[in-house]
């Protein structure tokens, strides 16, 4: 996450926000598309900028994903239910295809059957481009799609406040907002606003997460090369990284937003305090929000969700953590992660279903030192060591 | 994986600390205020949600002084924010190149 929220606290990316915001407003004199057309060379030029050699895949996934979901919303009247399936199957089996040749086929080389890996370059934003893209596809096989035209379905994809670290936004509450002529025209209150989320997040990103990083990287690369770090190092060591992961990813997240407000459109929140919850199930709603939406709608409730008892919805939420613990990178550790979350979530349901509804004080103060214990205690398998 | 096992093993007091890396009060400083922070301010929604309401009270006549007020402080600190990030980048062209 470092790498990806540096390039947007550089001075280049200020510049570069500097111009596209008067273009962006002037635009709507050469009609209603004029905006949208601006914002999506603005967000083609910022992936360029970042990863040249990889735009090709974008926009290749852009046009074969806006053409399936054309032809699901109906563009072909004759096809009967059953092609729309094959051909839903077929997008998302294409989109997962190219996920895991570009993400983890060379773990799976190297990792799984022991072979030489390929070297394959990650291509940017390539985990938020594809999840948004199934979403699209699933929901316009359920005819639950607003609105799409090539322009703004190109934006929705490559839109660059949230294109390389999310959030993870959905089609049905975005592509309105940027045909809708009123974003169009600068609006005081959110360019207000916007600004303020912005400064909140930068700050967030070069005072708080950029001061403890130094603090991270020299007790798990100590114990990376065989170390053993004692009792103050290793708390302090994963702590600094358990503040630096939140103060670098939502303070992305607030720049982000910020950004696209100044736009007049109005992105998700990806962050509630987290580290208040007071159980893991509420941590979940306040953590990268909209992955945890994204995961419960289009992976858990398809797997059954809790309608086919409790053993099966303990299994459902393993695998659903599991898989979302493989989405963060191609990793044993990332899987470690992500069932280590699902253990606590299959532990806290149980717990819930014997402890009193309502809970008390002494309740909540334990709750909230065993959630944030549990959460510390995963991030050791998070750490990315450099 | 085993770097992660040496660590968690570390935090339940199962290592010798004869060899680690140490640590220093500056550190201790900003973990418990940081920490602190996580706890005690509100989140960025809540902020932007407090801001949002403010600005579209329907009875406030200085809308556009508060507009421009926050504006004015949200500029202020990221010009802060700017200009530590141009003395930093400045400092370390220095040091790398003299």
């Amino acid at each position: 996450m470092g790498l990806e929220t540096a390039r947007c606290s550089s001075i280049e990316f200020f510049v570069f926000l500097a111009a596209v915001f008067p273009v962006y407003f002037l635009a709507h004199r050469f009609g209603p598309r004029g905006p949208v057309l601006v914002l999506l060379i603005a967000s083609l030029i910022f992936y360029a900028w970042w990863s040249v050699q990889y735009l090709w895949l974008l926009l290749l996934s852009i046009c074969f994903n806006y053409a399936i979901g054309r032809q699901l919303l109906g563009g072909a009247p004759k096809s009967s239910q059953r092609t729309r399936d094959v051909l839903l199957a077929a997008g998302v089996a294409t989109n997962l295809g190219l996920l895991f040749v570009f993400k983890y086929l060379d773990f799976f080389l190297r990792d799984v059957l022991g072979h030489d890996p390929l070297g394959i370059i990650l291509p940017l934003g390539i985990s938020f481009y594809t999840f948004t893209q199934i979403a699209f596809l699933v929901d316009a096989r359920r005819g639950d799609v607003a609105a799409n035209d090539p322009l703004s379905y190109g934006l929705f994809v490559t839109y660059f406040p949230h294109l390389i670290a999310g959030p993870i936004i959905h089609h049905k509450p975005v592509i309105p907002q940027f045909i809708n002529p009123a974003n169009h025209v600068i609006r005081p209150d959110m360019v207000s606003v916007g600004l303020a989320l912005f400064v909140i997040g930068l700050i967030k990103k070069i005072y708080f997460a950029d001061n403890v990083e130094p603090f991270v990287q020299p007790v798990f690369s100590f114990a990376a090369a065989g170390g053993n770090p004692g009792l103050l190092e290793a708390w302090s060591g994963t702590l600094a990284y358990t503040l630096q992961l939140y103060f670098d990813f939502s303070g992305y997240s607030d720049m982000a937003v910020g950004i696209s407000m100044l736009f007049g459109i109005r992105l998700p929140i990806n962050f509630e305090s987290p580290y208040k919850a007071n159980d893991i199930i509420e941590f979940w709603r306040r953590w990268h929000m909209t992955l945890s939406a994204f995961l419960r709608e289009y992976l858990y409730f398809p797997l059954g969700g809790n309608r086919k008892g409790p053993a099966r919805r303990y299994v459902n939420l393993m695998l659903t953590m599991c898989l979302g613990g493989l989405w963060h990178g191609a990793n044993w550790t990332f899987l470690a992660w992500g069932a280590l979350h699902g253990l606590y979530l299959i532990i806290n349901h149980l717990a819930r279903a014997v402890l009193p509804a309502t809970p008390g004080l002494g309740r909540l103060v334990i709750g909230r030192c065993l959630t944030l214990l549990a959460v510390i205690v995963a991030w050791c398998f998070f750490v990315r060591i450099v | 994986m085993s770097a992660a096992r040496r660590v968690l093993s570390g935090m339940a007091g199962l290592n010798a600390a004869a060899s680690s890396p140490g640590w220093d009060v500056k550190q201790a400083a900003w973990l418990a205020g940081l920490s602190l922070l996580t706890q005690i301010a509100p989140s960025s929604n809540e902020i932007a949600d407090s801001l949002h309401r403010l600005l579209r009270e329907p009875k406030a006549r200085w809308n556009g002084s508060l507009i421009a007020l926050s504006g004015g402080a949200c500029g202020a600190a990221f010009a802060l924010v700017l200009s530590t990030m141009l003395v930093k980048n400045a400092a370390e062209f220095l040091y790398f190149n003299f």
